[in-house]
């Protein structure tokens, strides 16, 4: 009665405006090198991979379902935030799928405090999973950005599927006509904005949604700042890096005026119709720009790193992950675990990549024949996967959801010059740590 | 005899409630219960510790909830008037013999009938700063583009609400909710007897005076209704302002920019969903539920006997 209470108490309050089962190991045990057959059930699986992306997920499980026992049914749940309040109302009634995407560390982390999540450690572990030398072919960050400490212990407690990175974008036409390069360093990105702004009349040099994780964030790291503490308890924000990382944006959109405020999703429009020399977002927004071109101006999207600072370029690992609900019965468990693996296999993590524009998860795919003829061809395929080394993690912290709409607020009321970057950082900074204390 | 014939008509009675009941009590008495139960609770994905009263000490202490109850009373004051008003008037107008009269009605009606989301999205278009067409219109007349839903300075002082960006949504509120009114208030002065009006006009009563005296007070009933209806929907408001006032966006979850569209339901929902503060979110909607059972009491006894039935 009371889960159902639940859910329609949470049915009620997104209207209107039980505890779970332990991660304790629960995968069908096996004798060692002996994986057992694999076993004819039905799957449950949520995501919220939308248009394209959700036409190609679709491609790989019909693949999939017709050659397993194991049969995968996919429940688009709608945006990223629709899926992860659904998750949250599932796990309030104790009714989650086998398994589901889920947006990064933070939200992982929270489903972990939560007890939902058996740990992907275990299949990883167990026959069913890879050996030190298999394991290795994936791509190190991501297994890191699936990795919460247990007990002291690194352990993986979700996996990594459809990862991507922030990276910058360019116009290449409008850098020639400025005589600008693909500047390197966040100086050389201020003087470049400077100059197509000088040279290039009706062009806007940078549009942009301010958000923390296109600038803030990456500079803040660059600066060898963090956001949070080690422990993820504290502010770590309101530094000297701090200081540069939010003044930085501040002196370009109020200083040198060298970049437009806009809306959304507006600045791929404008960058798409060539009214803006720079971009700064995923590295799986290429094709919704270039989807977004007018048909009779169409121009090669550059696409680099992000620029470096002091410590280096540092780059915002996004994009899903995977995770098994520990309420799934052990044989969907385990059923999950090797539909995650075969998604995972460098053929289908090559198919994937190729078709979403997002990172391939295995260095074995980079030499792969299909993968490789593609990147000789555009070699724009190999922006994000060399910003790996540089990748930085979202802060794996539960109450990363509170902090962060705080840190936007900061920025927001920084840029319109409501306060100014250092009081901006001293009030976020207060309601950060009120926030991370509890009450 | 006559007894078991008065039981088994109120048999038939409870009957013929109980699906309604059963409904109600399922959908809206059982929740909001249970969200008394939650509020008392330190509530994250599962229920924590027993808090008793302390998620309400906070709530009071809150500017944020504070700040979310000044905008809801700034949304029903620039909506609820305005909407009636204006309504009035175009029920008038449209009781008049005009020719097309029943495509005037439908015209305003439309919207009510259209989908909020579909709405707002459309209205975040006209109000978008780069291509939007307010900008256009005010650049046609030289006046300096605005930013609109992006706006939080206020309209009339900078820090003081509302913000541009709630005063465009409440003018959308407006115009959705106009036709409505229209249409309620059009069925209220059709149900005025003629005689009385026809017996006003024989003691000389006519334009201004007639209304005064004669139509107004017998809408009485009708105004009462729309005000009610009209008040606890504002106070309850939540598609328009959270589709216009840049949910799902990056940042934050609901209610930008900088908070100033976040009205209290807003505020629910960006706890509860965003932050997943449950039990501190149920303790703003229980609070929310208490402040519009009071001001719906209040809206009662304050007009309920000022109302004139014509029979």
């Amino acid at each position: 009665m009371r889960r159902y209470t639940l859910a329609i108490v949470a049915l009620f309050v997104l209207g209107a405006c039980s505890s779970v089962g332990s991660p304790s190991p629960t995968a069908q045990p096996t004798v060692a090198g002996t994986p057992a057959p694999e076993p004819d059930v039905t799957i449950t699986f949520w995501d919220g991979q939308s248009g394209v992306l959700g036409d190609r997920l679709n491609d790989l499980i019909t693949k999939f379902n017709s050659t397993h026992k194991i049969q995968v049914q996919r429940s688009f749940q709608g945006t990223y935030d629709q899926l992860y309040q659904k998750v949250v109302s599932a796990i309030q009634a104790g009714s989650v799928p086998d398994m589901a995407q889920v947006s990064g560390p933070p939200q992982t982390a929270q489903y972990w405090k939560a007890n939902a999540l058996v740990p992907v450690q275990q299949f990883v572990d167990s026959v069913d999973g890879f050996n030190q030398t298999q394991l290795a072919d994936f791509v190190p960050a991501l297994l890191d950005d699936n990795s919460l400490p247990v007990n002291g212990k690194k352990t993986l407690v979700s996996w990594p599927f459809s990862k991507s990175e922030a990276i910058m974008y360019y116009n290449p036409d409008i850098l020639a006509q400025a005589g600008v390069a693909v500047p390197k360093t966040w100086d050389e990105f201020k003087q470049a904005l400077l100059t197509v702004k000088a040279k290039v009349p009706g062009v806007t040099p940078l549009a942009y949604t301010p958000d923390v994780y296109y600038f803030f964030l990456p500079y803040l790291w660059a600066q060898g700042g963090e956001a949070l503490s080690p422990d993820n308890m504290k502010a770590a924000f309101n530094t000297p890096e701090g200081l540069a990382a939010l003044q930085y944006q501040v002196d370009l959109v109020l200083g040198d005026k060298t970049a437009q405020v806009t809306q959304g999703f507006d600045w791929e429009n404008t960058f798409a119709a060539a009214k803006s020399a720079f971009a700064i977002n995923t590295s799986v927004s290429r094709p919704f720009i270039e989807g977004a071109m007018p048909k009779d101006h169409i121009f090669k999207v550059g696409m680099a790193p992000l620029p470096a600072g002091p410590k280096g370029a540092k780059t915002d690992l996004f994009g899903n992950n995977l995770v098994i609900f520990a309420k799934a019965p052990p044989d969907h468990q385990r059923a999950a675990w090797l539909f995650m693996k075969w998604l995972t296999d460098t053929d289908q993590t090559i198919a994937w990549s190729l078709q979403s524009g997002y990172m391939p998860l295995r260095k074995s795919a980079l030499a792969a024949p299909d993968f490789k003829s593609a990147s000789d061809k555009d070699d724009r395929l190999l922006v994000a996967i060399n910003g790996l080394k540089d990748a930085h993690g979202i802060p794996g912290s539960p109450d990363w959801q509170k902090v962060q709409p705080i840190l936007g607020d900061m920025v927001t009321s920084a840029l319109l010059g409501k306060a100014t970057a250092k009081d901006a950082l001293a009030a976020a900074e207060k309601k950060v740590n009120d926030t991370l204390a509890g009450f | 005899m006559r007894r078991a014939g008065r039981r088994r008509e109120a048999v038939e009675g409870y009957l013929f409630l109980a699906p309604a009941l059963l409904i109600i009590g399922a959908f809206h008495v059982w929740p909001a219960i249970y969200v008394l139960y939650m509020s008392l609770f330190r509530w994250d994905i599962l229920q924590g510790a027993f808090l008793g009263l302390r998620n309400y000490e906070r709530l009071i202490e809150d500017p944020g909830f504070l700040r979310s109850l000044l905008l809801t009373a700034v949304y029903v004051v620039g909506t609820v008037p305005v909407e009636m008003a204006i309504g009035l008037a175009l029920a008038l107008l449209l009781h008049q013999r005009l020719r097309l009269r029943g495509l005037f009605r439908l015209l305003y009606f439309i919207p009510y009938v259209t989908s909020q989301v579909a709405v707002a999205l459309v209205w975040s278009w006209v109000f978008n700063p780069t291509y939007g067409v307010a900008n256009g219109l005010l650049g046609a007349v030289g006046v300096p583009a605005q930013r609109w839903l992006l706006e939080p300075n206020g309209l009339f002082s900078p820090d003081a609400p509302p913000s541009l960006a709630l005063a465009a949504i409440t003018l959308v509120s407006v115009w959705y909710y106009l036709g409505f009114h229209t249409v309620v208030f059009l069925s209220g002065l059709t149900a005025i007897p003629n005689e009385l009006l026809e017996a006003a006009r024989i003691d000389g009563a006519a334009g201004f005076r007639l209304f005064r005296h004669i139509t107004f007070p017998l809408l009485s009933p009708t105004t009462f209704f729309l005000l009610l209806v009209a008040t606890i929907g504002a106070m309850t408001s939540f598609n328009l302002i959270y589709v216009m006032g840049g949910g799902g966006q990056a940042f934050g979850c609901a209610g930008n920019p900088l908070g100033t569209t976040q009205v209290a339901a807003l505020f629910v929902f960006d706890r509860f969903w965003c932050q997943t503060q449950l039990g501190y979110a149920s303790a703003a909607a229980f609070v929310l539920g208490l402040i519009v059972l009071a001001v719906s009491a209040l809206n009662g006894r304050l007009f309920s006997r000022r109302v004139v039935y014509a029979a």
